[in-house]
C-alpha cells in the first residue's frame, strides 16, 4: 500500500511539475528562437567551400535534459505494447532547440553573420542501468560561425 | 540565394497527444491485457480440472505432495493407518477406481480435520481420529473427502494454479523447469469450496452411508459434537480450523436429515464399533 502510494506521489510530481517546466521553457525557447532567428544556419556538407570569411570559430551548445518519473512510467509501458513513445518526443525536441539555441546565442555575442556546417550529437549520459533508473539525455550542436 | 528568416510555427517533432490521455490509453491496455490472460487463465483451469486424464492428475498431485504436504509430519504406517486405509478403500466408488489411486496420510495435528488434494492423496488428521467415536462418524468424514475427490473439487480449487502445474507436468519431462513463481507452493494447500460443493460431497457421503450401513444414524454425530462445543473456547478454535475447508452449519445437518426422511433411509441403527485398540 505504502508503495503504491509512493509510486502514485512520484508520478503526479513527476507529471505536474514536468508538465510545468516543459510549459515554461517551451514559453523560453519560442522567445529566444525569434531573438536569434537573423542568423542562417546550415549544414550543408564539410566539403563543400565556406564563404568568404574573415574569420571562422567554432562554437557548441549543449545540453543535458533529465527524464521525470511520469515519463519513465509512460514510457515502460509503452515498452510493453510497443510504438510510437509520444511522451520522449518533446523532451528530445526541448533539448535540440535548447542546444541549438545556446550555439546560436554565443555565435551572435562573438558577432557571427551565420553559422555553418551545423551538426547534432546526442549521448545517454545516465540511466542507463538495468535497475531502470531515470534517464537523462546530452544533446550538444556545433558549428562554425563566421564573420 | 536570399535568407529569409522564418519562425518555426507547427511542431512536426511533436505529436499532439495530450500526455495524461496517452497515459490513460497505456494503463488501460495494459490492465485489460492482464485481466484478459487472468480471466483466461481463469476458463482454462477450470477445464482442465473437468477434464484431467489420470496421468496427469497423478503428476499434479505429486507435484503438490511434494512441495506442501512432504514437509509436514505424516505417518503411513501403524494398526490405526491400516484400519484407515481399508476403510477408505472399500469406500471407493466404481468411478473413482478409474482415477488415481488413493494415497493415504495421517497427519500428526491436533486438530481435527480431513482433506484430499489432488491425485488422490487423502490426509487425516490424529486429531480427527482421536475424536471419532464410530466408524460411522469417520466413514462419513471419508466418504465426504471422496466425494469432493470423485466431483473433480479438489482439482477446481486449484484454479488458475493449475494450468501452471499441468504445465509444468508436461514440460518437466522435457527437462525445463518452469520458474516456481509460476508454480509456486501458495495456495496450493488451501481447498476452498463453495457451499454447493459441500453440500453435494454431503449427500453423495450420505448415500453411501445408507448403502454401507443400510441406515444413517451416527454418521454426522462427529458434527453435532463439534456444533455443541462450540460455546466452549478451546472446541471453537478447532471448529474454525474445520469450517475454514469445510464451511459447516447447523441448517447443513438439518438439510441432511431432511434428505434421509425424503429418500426414505432410516435415521435409527446401530453404531458400528471401532476396533479395540
Ligand atoms: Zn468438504
Amino acid at each position: 500500500m505504502i508503495e503504491l502510494i509512493t509510486f502514485l506521489i512520484l508520478v503526479g510530481v513527476g507529471y505536474f511539475i514536468g508538465n510545468r517546466r516543459e510549459q515554461k521553457h517551451y514559453e523560453d525557447i519560442k522567445r529566444r528562437e525569434k531573438q536569434t532567428l537573423h542568423i542562417p544556419i546550415m549544414s550543408w556538407g564539410a566539403k563543400q567551400d565556406l564563404p568568404y570569411a574573415h574569420e571562422a570559430e567554432m562554437f557548441v551548445g549543449s545540453v543535458v535534459v533529465a527524464n521525470d518519473y511520469f515519463k519513465t512510467i509512460s514510457a515502460s509501458l509503452r515498452n510493453l505494447v510497443g510504438g510510437r513513445v509520444t511522451v520522449y518526443e518533446t523532451l528530445i525536441d526541448r533539448g535540440r532547440r535548447e542546444a541549438m539555441l545556446r550555439m546560436k546565442e554565443s555565435a551572435i555575442e562573438w558577432g557571427a553573420s551565420q553559422v555553418l556546417n551545423v551538426r547534432f550529437e546526442t549521448a545517454n549520459i545516465a540511466g542507463q542501468s538495468q535497475n531502470g533508473g531515470t534517464g537523462a539525455v546530452e544533446i550538444m550542436v556545433y558549428g562554425t560561425g563566421i564573420r | 540565394m536570399k535568407y529569409v528568416p522564418r519562425e518555426i510555427v507547427d511542431e512536426v517533432n511533436v505529436t499532439p497527444v495530450h500526455p495524461l490521455v496517452n497515459f490513460g490509453y497505456l494503463m488501460g491496455t495494459v490492465v485489460a491485457a492482464a485481466i484478459a490472460v487472468y480471466a483466461g487463465l481463469g476458463v482454462a483451469g477450470a477445464q482442465l480440472a473437468a477434464r484431467l486424464g489420470p496421468n496427469a492428475e497423478n503428476k499434479v498431485g505429486d507435484m503438490i505432495f511434494d512441495s506442501v504436504f512432504s514437509s509436514m509430519p505424516l505417518t503411513t504406517e501403524g494398526d490405526d493407518f491400516e484400519y484407515l486405509s481399508d476403510l477408505a478403500e472399500s469406500l471407493r466408488s466404481d468411478a473413482l477406481k478409474k482415477r488415481p489411486d488413493l494415497k493415504l496420510h495421517i497427519l500428526e495435528e491436533p486438530a481435527p480435520n480431513a482433506m484430499v488434494s489432488a491425485g488422490g492423496y487423502v490426509y487425516v488428521t490424529q486429531g480427527l481420529l482421536d475424536d471419532i467415536e464410530t466408524e460411522n462418524e469417520l466413514a462419513f468424514v471419508l466418504a465426504h473427502e471422496l466425494g469432493h475427490y470423485e466431483h473433480r473439487d479438489n482439482l477446481r480449487s486449484l484454479g488458475r494454479s493449475l494450468v501452471f502445474l499441468s504445465l509444468n507436468g508436461v514440460v518437466a519431462a522435457s527437462g525445463v523447469q518452469l520458474p516456481s513463481l509460476l508454480t509456486g507452493s501458495m495456495g496450493l494447500a488451501d481447498l476452498h469450496y463453495s457451499r454447493d460443493q459441500e453440500n453435494r460431497a454431503d449427500v453423495y457421503a450420505l448415500e453411501i452411508m445408507q448403502e454401507r450401513y443400510g441406515h444413517v444414524d451416527h454418521a454426522l454425530d462427529f458434527f453435532r459434537r463439534l456444533n455443541e462445543d462450540e460455546l466452549d473456547f478451546g472446541v471453537a478454535d478447532r471448529l474454525l480450523e474445520w469450517q475454514s475447508t469445510h464451511p459447516l452449519t447447523e441448517s447443513r445437518i438439518e438439510r441432511l436429515e431432511e434428505l434421509a426422511n425424503q429418500r426414505g433411509w432410516s435415521l435409527e441403527g446401530e453404531p458400528t464399533a471401532l476396533p479395540q485398540e
